[in-house]
């Protein structure tokens, strides 16, 4: 990148007017500065920036993609976890049925 | 505030008096005079209007000091270029030329420009290009000018006249024809100034002021974020990762299985060329000069009348429609990348490379041909410096490597 890129880097940094850039443990987060309400609405902003985004969020499609995989997999882990807990529920019923009979006799 | 931006505000309300109709063109118009060597193209049908609107600028700006010729008369080099003085052949055996009065004034205009023979539009071309013309081995420098042509695309008797003849002009306006109260405004006018529209326009200003205002303009600064929107506009017609521009294979065919194909490019078979970006860049200018502002919203409604004769669209039956679908595009295009504040990605990884950011960035240009062709860029940058393998790296991922 030999050419002069001054006034591309000028056009980048304009962009970049009010935000900043905190890392924390390898990652980065970054903050956007506004005047009164904060009104950003990128879903990037949502996840990282600590400052509350405007009504509508939009998201990209390989954000999404990620979304809906995590999704996915949560609902199999509730699911998974269901199964778990109508186990543990039926184990309960037929100890305590064992038990009040062991009492009874 | 320049003293001089009266006379143009007066200049266009001597055009809108007597050119009725057609509101969205003038205004481009307008801006599109106050840059040095200013070219528009006039594109209508029959009877629309064409040859009054070139007459009424070019007396607008240089009174009757302008040169019209017509294309579909039979133009000879003398006419156009010069022709050699024979007394001083004669007499003295030296081959001077006389040129012609189309190349020495200010104001030139040409009638039916797709009629004009190839010879003739060859020596024009060559005026627009190099700001010269040649004759009998003698040159003519240029100096300062405004051209305006027109023509009716569908003229049976057209000539094909080349590409890049036509991306030298700077604007292409298209007319349409008067509804039925813009007859009577018409009507009206024509009734009160004795049937003469191009006779009773004033000259507005002269020649000095408008080089004064051309300075002017030329010396007005804009901000950077306007000229970062008209480079990515620009860049986004005209990039292709595919490699559009060297290659024999036709479209849509070479777009199959592109990740890109929702974006503008899909749908444009040849690019514009440089030129767009800066017949853009001094609208704006004089968009700023005249009235103190330029936003982006006004750089898309004028891209429209710089793009429409410079860029060779894959569904060319209705150009202006087209143009109109992919500017819409373009300002969704733009809106994503607010939100994704890629700009601001970027700029911190020009400042160090970051691999959280780099992540996130991989995953935007995913998004954005325009944005990916900076971060391979800054990949082979990184790659040299050892900061990140070949392998690793986006255009190694998408298989451009």
């Amino acid at each position: 990148m030999s050419h002069n890129i001054d006034n591309f880097r000028k056009f980048l940094e304009k962009k970049s007017r009010g935000i900043r850039i905190n890392r924390k443990e390898g990652k980065a987060f970054w903050e956007v500065s506004t005047k009164g309400e904060a009104t950003y609405t990128g879903f990037l902003e949502f996840a990282y920036s600590t400052k509350s985004s405007g009504d509508y969020v939009y998201l990209d499609r390989s954000t999404a993609f990620d979304i809906v995989n995590r999704l996915n997999w949560m609902e199999s882990k509730i699911r998974s976890l269901i199964k778990r807990e109508r186990i543990m529920i039926l184990l309960l019923i037929a100890s305590s049925t064992i038990a009040v009979l062991g009492w009874l006799t | 505030m320049s003293s001089l931006r009266p006379l143009v505000n007066r200049f266009k309300e001597e055009l809108d008096k007597r050119f009725i109709g057609n509101e969205s063109i003038k205004s481009i118009l307008v801006l599109n005079l106050l840059h040095k060597r200013s070219t528009i193209l006039i594109r209508a049908p029959r009877g629309t209007g064409k040859s009054t609107l070139m007459l009424l600028i070019l007396k607008g700006l240089f009174g009757d000091d302008f040169v019209v010729i017509s294309g579909a008369s039979e133009v000879r080099r003398g006419e156009v270029v010069g022709r050699l003085h024979i007394p001083s052949l004669e007499k003295k055996g030296i081959e001077k030329v006389l040129w012609a009065r189309f190349i020495e004034a200010q104001g030139k205009g040409i009638d039916e420009v797709n009629r004009l023979n190839p010879y003739t539009t060859a020596n024009i071309h060559h005026l627009m290009q190099f700001g010269e013309v040649w004759a009998y081995g003698q040159k003519y420098t240029i100096g300062d000018y405004t051209l305006i042509a027109n023509e009716n695309p569908n003229d049976s008797t057209t000539f094909m006249q080349p590409p890049p003849f036509y991306d030298r002009f700077d604007i292409a306006v298209y007319l349409n024809s008067l509804s039925i109260s813009q007859k009577f405004a018409l009507q009206e006018f024509n009734e009160k100034n004795g049937h003469d529209l191009v006779g009773s326009m004033p000259h507005v200003m002269s020649f000095e002021e408008l080089s004064q205002i051309r300075r002017e303009v030329e010396e007005t600064e804009l901000d950077p974020e306007i000229i970062g929107f008209i480079n990515v506009l620009i860049r986004d017609f005209q990039i292709c990762i595919k490699g559009k521009e060297h290659s024999n294979m036709p479209l849509p065919v070479l777009c199959e299985g592109c990740h890109f194909t929702r974006f503008v490019c899909s749908r444009i078979r040849e690019p514009p060329s440089e030129r767009a970006t800066i017949v853009l860049l001094q609208l704006a200018k004089a968009k700023k000069w005249l009235d103190g502002n330029v936003e982006e919203k006004d750089i898309l409604e004028m891209a429209k009348w710089v793009l429409v004769h410079r860029t060779s669209l894959l569904n060319s039956e209705k150009p202006l429609k087209e143009i109109d679908e992919l500017i819409e595009m373009e300002k969704e295009r733009m809106f994503e990348r607010e939100s994704r504040k890629q700009w601001f990605i970027l700029n911190e990884l020009y400042s160090g490379f970051n691999p959280s950011l780099y992540r996130t960035a991989k995953e935007i240009a995913a998004e954005d041909n325009v944005f990916a062709e900076e971060l391979f860029l800054l990949e082979e940058k990184w790659v040299k410096e050892g900061k990140i393998s070949r392998e690793e790296t986006l255009k190694a991922e998408l298989g451009f490597e």
